[in-house]
């Protein structure tokens, strides 16, 4: 009778001391196990992802002349001093007075223009009118990329050959 | 019991060797290269569909040119892109140059619509007019 009691109470002990020590160690395993499948997971698409950026910066490598250029069509900065300079030397080309300029940022909001900011470019000029077109073909082929948006021609007083010219346009940059 | 012990501690130390991985792996990113890579990736995305819808306003001048008739001459002119709007005063010889003039520019499919506007004869026996033209963007400012 006393060994059956025993052998219960030794069952009991196990019982309680497998619930005490034995399952919060399990848990604390599978909680391991858990946390290293996902560590191995983030481990290996990260180093999946350095070493395409690091092809991608072979290829930027192979190709800075070309990525160079492209950069100046849509650059990252204003540079306002660029178009300013592009601006002076367009209109000096074509036998056009410049008689005022304005060059300015224009952060834009909101998604119908993605990912770039305008640079807006209003341009108060004396020329003649193949001056202006000769002008016009070197701002649309102007390797930063510059839009005309509008432009307004009117007589001048007195020179019949020449034309007092407004032309508003855009430049971008990104945002 | 023992043995789970061994094993939990196995665990842990792997898993602080994978954190350990992971931490050096962060700092061996090279983060301006991933700034150049991502203008680009930005620049390209951009260029080609500012590039399709380029204004080429010589072309459209070039148009006006060819549609204007020999005894029209411009006094003023404008243009706006926004609203594909090209207006113009100008002189022409009599009424007959001018409507040989609008009857021109409505034969070219790259214009939308046309209004003519203050036509009068001048003390000189010119006829000033004014007309205001609305054209299809793509067939009249890119190329």
């Amino acid at each position: 009778m006393n060994k059956n009691y025993i052998g219960t109470g030794l069952i009991a002990i196990a019982i309680v001391l497998f619930w005490a020590f034995a399952l919060p160690l399990y848990d604390a395993i599978s909680d391991l196990d858990a946390a290293i499948k996902d560590r191995n997971s983030l481990l290996s698409s990260r180093n999946t992802i350095i070493t395409n950026i690091n092809n991608l910066n072979k290829e930027y490598q192979k190709r800075t002349a070309e990525i160079t250029k492209l950069s100046a069509i849509v650059p990252a900065q204003k540079s306002i001093a660029e178009v300013l300079s592009a601006v002076d030397n367009i209109t000096s080309k074509n036998g056009i007075q410049l008689i005022s300029s304005t060059i300015a940022g224009q952060n834009i909001s909101g998604t119908d223009t993605g990912s770039y900011n305008i640079l807006s470019i209003d341009l108060s000029s004396v020329g003649s009118y193949p001056g202006l077109t000769n002008a016009l073909r070197a701002f649309e082929s102007n390797l930063r990329l510059i839009d005309i948006t509008s432009l307004d021609a009117a007589s001048g007083s007195g020179n019949n050959t020449s034309l007092n010219f407004n032309i508003k346009g855009r430049a971008y940059y990104l945002k | 019991m023992g043995g789970l012990y061994y094993y939990k501690s196995t665990q842990e130390t792997k898993q602080a060797d994978l954190d350990a991985q992971i931490l050096n792996l962060e700092k061996s990113r090279d983060k301006k290269v991933e700034a150049n890579l991502l203008t680009l990736s930005k620049q390209l995305s951009l260029i080609s569909g500012l590039l399709n819808s380029h204004v080429i306003w010589s072309k459209a001048l070039g148009k006006v040119e060819s549609l204007l008739q020999p005894q029209v001459q411009f006094e003023t002119f404008s243009g706006t892109v926004a609203d594909s709007r090209f207006e113009f005063k100008a002189l022409a010889a009599n009424y007959t140059v001018v409507a040989r003039q609008i009857a021109a520019f409505v034969s070219d499919d790259s214009i939308t619509d046309l209004a003519l506007n203050n036509v009068h004869v001048l003390a000189t026996g010119k006829a000033e007019f004014s007309v205001k033209l609305l054209f299809n963007k793509t067939k009249f400012l890119t190329q």
